[in-house]
Order: structure tokens, then sequence, then C-alpha cells
């Protein structure tokens, strides 16, 4: 079977401070990786590295063509748009017809707890719905690839399940490969197949 | 000394809300304004300042007579065209400019010429090449107007949140999209800013090169007034003018602004 991304040798450093170093990795189609260690360690630049947005120092990456869906750390709305329009507008650019979009983001916002909230925008939302509308705009494009930084920030215990369990669903309904930054091993605990633990740019497990 | 029992003393707090303060603060300038107009007049003499009530008799007689309706609406269609033949090159320019280096760094000598060279220098080849009338003035508008959209757009597109560019392209947005769903609401600001500028100055350079050659319009009549001594006339123009200006950007820019800026409030 061909791995859905495939690291060669990457390296990447800001001047003369080391991010990573010499990181070999295959990750299957499906698989789930939980991505832990302490704050500033390179984990987040990792998941930049594997979407494309920073190029490697060294070595390089295969990643297949399929779409990405992206949960940041600071969760990226577009301010000016609604709750609703903020996932639409990717499914749209995935080649969703009008009316196709509109039904799924509607369904993910069901999903998700956040029916009549459809027309307000992100500065009239709370911290933790905003952080459930971009996780219904990641899962929502079918993503064949998920990177998740830190999704479960900001959540209430309650709210945090709830997201786990829906992340889990969308994992057994079909096969997307996951990528997940979180400072609490627990978070994956049921979930992830893999584990990369950062603890110096050269030791990497 | 005896601390006061009742704590410290806050300022009194006015019991205007912001919008009612701005209004009344706004009239009082107005006032002001006139004030000042007709101490200038009393003191330079008639022949030089109109007084404000002379000016407003000579505004009802344009009025009356039809030489406003001959004058004011060609300038208006005048000052239109111009400010969208080259608000839009501006602006289509200043997106390319912020989106490519390359195309920025191109066009600044063309930017660095069409910003110091003096509006009158304009005018006078724009006369040569195009002659007198409408072309000419759209023309000389244009051209003035467009390197200050062009610079609001681009300085507007330096500003646009990085993060915002990066989430398009994670989820590959098509150039169009990432145009209108991105850049065009983080220039908002900018670009109101701009069109407030560019209202002015527009007005400004249509009734200047109509002033110099044009046959109808109200930078015409000015000069037909100024010709004639007919201060009270003249003063009524300038006034047209500046109520002009006041019109668009109460009427039409503040409305435009307050809707782009509605996800911006509570």
């Amino acid at each position: 079977m061909n791995p859905v991304v495939r690291l060669k040798g990457v390296g990447k450093w800001y001047g003369s401070h080391r991010i990573i170093e010499g990181l070999d990795l295959a990750v299957e189609k499906g698989e789930v990786v939980g991505i832990v260690g302490p704050s500033g360690i390179g984990k987040t630049t990792l998941l930049r590295l594997l979407a494309g947005l920073e190029r490697p120092c060294s070595g390089e990456i295969v990643r297949s063509p399929g779409r990405i869906g992206y949960v940041f750390q600071e969760t990226r709305l577009l301010p000016w748009r609604t709750a609703l329009s903020n996932i639409v507008l990717p499914l749209l650019a995935a080649g969703f017809s009008g009316e196709k979009a509109r039904r799924t983001a509607l369904k993910y916002m069901r999903l998700m707890g956040l029916s009549g909230f459809e027309d307000c925008f992100p500065s009239q939302l709370s911290g933790g719905m905003v952080r459930r509308v971009s996780l219904s705009r990641a899962f929502a494009v079918r993503p064949e690839i998920l990177i998740l930084d830190e999704p479960f920030t900001g959540l209430d215990p309650e709210n945090k399940d709830s997201m786990k369990e829906i992340l889990g669903k969308i994992i057994k309904e079909r096969p997307v490969t996951v990528f997940c930054v979180t400072h609490y091993p627990g978070d994956l605990e049921s979930l992830a197949t893999r584990r990369l633990s950062f603890s110096s740019p050269s030791r990497i497990q | 000394m005896k601390p006061n029992p009742k704590g410290p003393q806050k300022p009194a707090e006015s019991s205007l809300d912001p919008g009612s303060r701005r209004k009344i603060f706004t009239f009082l300038g107005l006032l002001l304004l006139v004030m000042v107009w007709q101490i200038a007049s009393m003191i330079a003499g008639r022949l030089a300042v109109a007084a404000p009530l002379e000016t407003f008799r000579a505004l009802l007689g344009l009025v009356s007579s039809g030489e406003f309706q001959r004058h004011f609406w060609i300038s208006l269609r005048r000052i239109l065209a111009g400010i969208l033949i080259g608000g839009m090159a501006g602006f289509v320019l200043g997106i390319l400019a912020g989106l490519k280096k390359e195309v920025r760094h191109l066009l600044e000598p063309l930017r660095w010429t069409a910003m110091s060279i003096p509006p009158v220098t304009v005018l006078v080849l724009a006369m040569l090449m195009l002659g007198l009338g409408s072309v000419m003035v759209v023309f000389v508008a244009s051209v003035l107007l467009a390197p200050i959209i062009y610079i609001n757009t681009v300085k507007g597109m330096d500003l646009v949140d990085r993060r915002l560019v990066e989430l398009a392209g994670i989820y590959r947005f098509p150039v169009w999209m990432r145009i209108r769903h991105v850049y065009i609401p983080a220039l908002g600001a900018p670009l109101a800013a701009g069109m407030i500028q560019v209202v002015c100055s527009g007005v400004r350079v249509v009734v200047l090169a109509e002033l110099m050659g044009a046959g109808r319009g109200m930078g015409a009549a000015l000069s037909d007034a100024g010709t004639n001594l007919d201060i009270p006339t003249l003063f009524a123009w300038i006034l047209l003018s500046v109520l002009l200006v006041a019109v668009f950007e109460y009427l039409v820019l503040r409305p435009v602004q307050h809707y782009m800026e509605r996800w911006n409030r509570p």
C-alpha cells in the first residue's frame, strides 16, 4: 500500500535554531497519528510542513494530492463571514454546488450543536463555538488528510467528549489520515493508531 | 488632609450617547464655520468674500433660473465617471501590485510620476491632447485619482492577515474567491479612507479642469462668476461643491462603510 504521506530525512531550522532534524515517516491511509510533546518543540512546524505551508530545509515530503482539512491553533475563521459561510466557502472551493455546500455545512453545524447560530459572525460567538465552527469546516470538506493543531483547546469537558466522538465517527465512516497535536495524550487515547513523541529536535520517537 | 469619605470623585459623565454628542459637535463646528465666514466677509469686504446670507440667496437664484441644473448635473456625471474610471484602475492595479511584488516594482515609476506631476501640468497636457470638454475633464480626474486608490489598496493588501491567506491556500480557494472573500473585505478600512480622499479630490479636480477647459459645468460657471465679479454666485458654486462632497460622504460612503464593517460590531 502506498503511504498517504512520506517524509524522508526532513529537517527544518530557522537560522541556527534546529526544529526538526532527519525525520523519516510513512503514514498509511486511515492512520491516526497523535503528536505529543512540550510547547515550542516543533509540533506545529511539523503540521505546517505536512500541509505544505512551510518547505523543509532538508529532505523531502511526498503527499497524496487529496484535500486537506486543517484546524489551526487559533481557529482562523474569516471574521467578516457568518459561521455558516465560513463552512460553505471551502466546500464551494472544493467543487460542491451551492445547494450541496449549504446542506453539508448545515449538517455539520447541527452535529456540532451550532444550530441557530448560522448567521452569527465569529465575533458574536463564544470561543468554544468558534472552535466548533473551525472543526466543522475541516470535517465538512471530506478531507483525505485531517490536520488538527490542539483541536480541543477551549472546549468544556462535555463538548470535548462530544467532538472526540464525532471525530471517531468520521474516521469510522471513511478512512481519513489524521495528524493531531495535543498537549494531553489522553485526548486521543481511543483514536490514535500511532504516537509521535517530541522531546528534542533529534529525538522524535 | 482628611480623606474624602465618599472616595475619589469621578468626573461627571455626560448623559448623552456618543451619536448625539457627535451630531451636536458637528453642528457646533458648522455654526463656527459660518460665523468665521461672516466675520471674514465683514473684514475683507463683500467684493472679496460674499456673506453667508447673500451666498444662500444667490444659490436659490441659481436653482430658480435653471443655471444650477445646466451646470451641476454635467459636473456630477464627470465626477462620477472620473471616480469610477480612476478608482477602478487604481483598485485593480493595487490588487495586482499587492499580489505580485514584480507588478508593484514595475508600477512604482508610474506612481511617482502620477503623484508628483502638478495637476495643472496634467490639465494642460490633456487639453493639448484631447481638446476641451468632458473627455478631457474625465481623463484628468481619472489620472489624478487613480494613484490615491492605488496607494490605499496596496497598503491594505500589505495589512491583510497572512494567516487568512494561508487558510485560503489550505482550502484551495481559487484566485477570484481569495480576492472576493479574503482581500476585498480586509481592504474595507483603507479603501473607505481612500474613497473619502478620492471624492474630495474628484470634486476639486473636475472643478479645476472645467474652470480651465470646459464650456459647461460648475468650474465653468465659477469662472464666469469670477469674470463678472459676481461674488455671491461664485461663493454659491463653492458652497455647492462643498455640499456635494458632504452628500457623497454622509449618504453614500458612510453607509457603505457601515455595512462593510457590520461583522465587527458585537
